[in-house]
């Protein structure tokens, strides 16, 4: 039973892998000021939900990153702009392929 | 509708000849107003251009005094107007350019009480706020009185221009449903980068007026100048905006 469930577990983590995709990140002005970066690579299921990938992203970057996309309610900032393959987002739910863009861009005013 | 004068045509013949302007498109011009809003990177070059192009009146509103920093990119100012009002300085530049043109200035910014009024006195409204509270205030208004609304940004090297039709495309709080806290106003910044997205913002007014090309309504243009990148993306209105929702 132990050497079945070890073959199991070893197919299922095999399926998650063939089912997460590689997706690329971009940010924009104050976003990407504090990632450091203008895009991140970043593996996701291919039905990953808005939140939780923010959530993930969010993980890896500074507290004043995570602010910007995230109130004190730890609630996503409905000012941040998801555009997904040049489309803004229609869903809670991303529907990605492998190399699929998701650009998140902080709001921005004049000068 | 206002007719031209030898003057006037003289100065606008090689806009005459753009595709579906022509001399009805230079007399809306003629016939129409603008409300701009800070005449600073963005507003100072808006204004420049739609005084270029022949519009009849500008209001702009715009408190403070010219400084040292203004002058990289707010194109109206100029080194001997340091210290002196604003507003002052774009009117005598806006009309050393064009002496037929209405100009009327607040020395103050957009604000709760003068809102209403200054929207009320143009047909169409061009943002270029650096704060928010008076970005929603224009939006509130422009959609409320049925003005079109240029809205114009910029961050660094990066811009963006929408344009609102109310009732008919995403207002500003379709784009941003809640108050951006995040936003800090002061950044590096290049007149080059304000005077892109400025020429674009005037353009997007003049084709609203003389009603011709393609506005970009409901759409937002990005542009990165760091790397010559340009996206445009459809903006949904949303039907719970709290401000267009019921227009």
């Amino acid at each position: 039973m132990t050497r079945f469930h070890d073959e199991r577990n070893e197919v299922i983590g095999v399926l998650k892998m063939i089912m997460n995709m590689r997706i690329k990140i971009k940010y924009t002005a104050q976003l990407k000021k504090e990632a450091g970066v203008s895009e991140d690579w970043k593996e996701v299921e291919q039905g990953v939900g808005v939140e939780d990938l923010l959530k993930n992203i969010a993980a890896g970057h500074s507290d004043a990153f995570r602010n910007i996309l995230f109130d004190e309610e730890n609630n996503r900032r409905q000012s941040i702009l998801i555009i997904h393959n040049n489309e803004q987002i229609q869903s809670e739910q991303l529907e990605v392929n492998e190399n699929d863009e998701i650009l998140i861009m902080s709001p921005i005013a004049g000068g | 509708m206002a007719e031209l004068t030898d003057k006037e045509k003289a100065v606008y013949e090689w806009q005459f000849t753009v595709p579906d302007f022509g001399e009805e498109g230079q007399k809306k011009l003629k016939e129409s107003s603008v409300l701009i809003s800070r005449v600073g990177g963005l507003g100072s070059v808006v204004a420049y251009e739609l005084a270029a192009a022949g519009i009849g009146k500008i209001v702009l509103a715009h408190g403070g005094n010219v400084k040292p920093s203004d002058l990289n990119r707010q194109l109206l100012m100029t080194d001997d107007w340091l210290g002196r009002p604003r507003v002052e300085s774009a009117k005598r530049r806006l009309l050393e350019l064009n002496p037929r043109l209405e100009v009327e200035i607040v020395n103050s910014n957009i604000n709760e009480e003068n809102a209403g009024e200054l929207v009320s006195k143009v047909d169409v409204v061009v943002d270029c706020a650096p704060l928010f509270e008076e970005r929603f205030l224009m939006n509130r208004e422009a959609v409320r009185q049925h003005k079109p609304l240029v809205d114009c940004a910029m961050y660094e090297l990066e811009a963006q221009i929408m344009t609102v039709i109310p009732g008919e495309s995403a207002c500003l709080s379709c784009l941003y449903p809640d108050w951006p806290k995040a936003w800090k106003r002061e950044f590096p910044v290049f007149g080059a980068v304000s005077g892109t997205v400025a020429c674009l913002g005037a353009m997007e007014a003049i084709k609203l007026i003389a009603d011709f090309g393609e506005p970009l309504t409901g759409r937002l243009l990005t542009m990165n100048l760091r790397d010559m990148s340009f996206h445009t993306t459809k903006i949904n209105k949303r039907n719970t905006c709290v401000v267009c929702a019921q227009v």
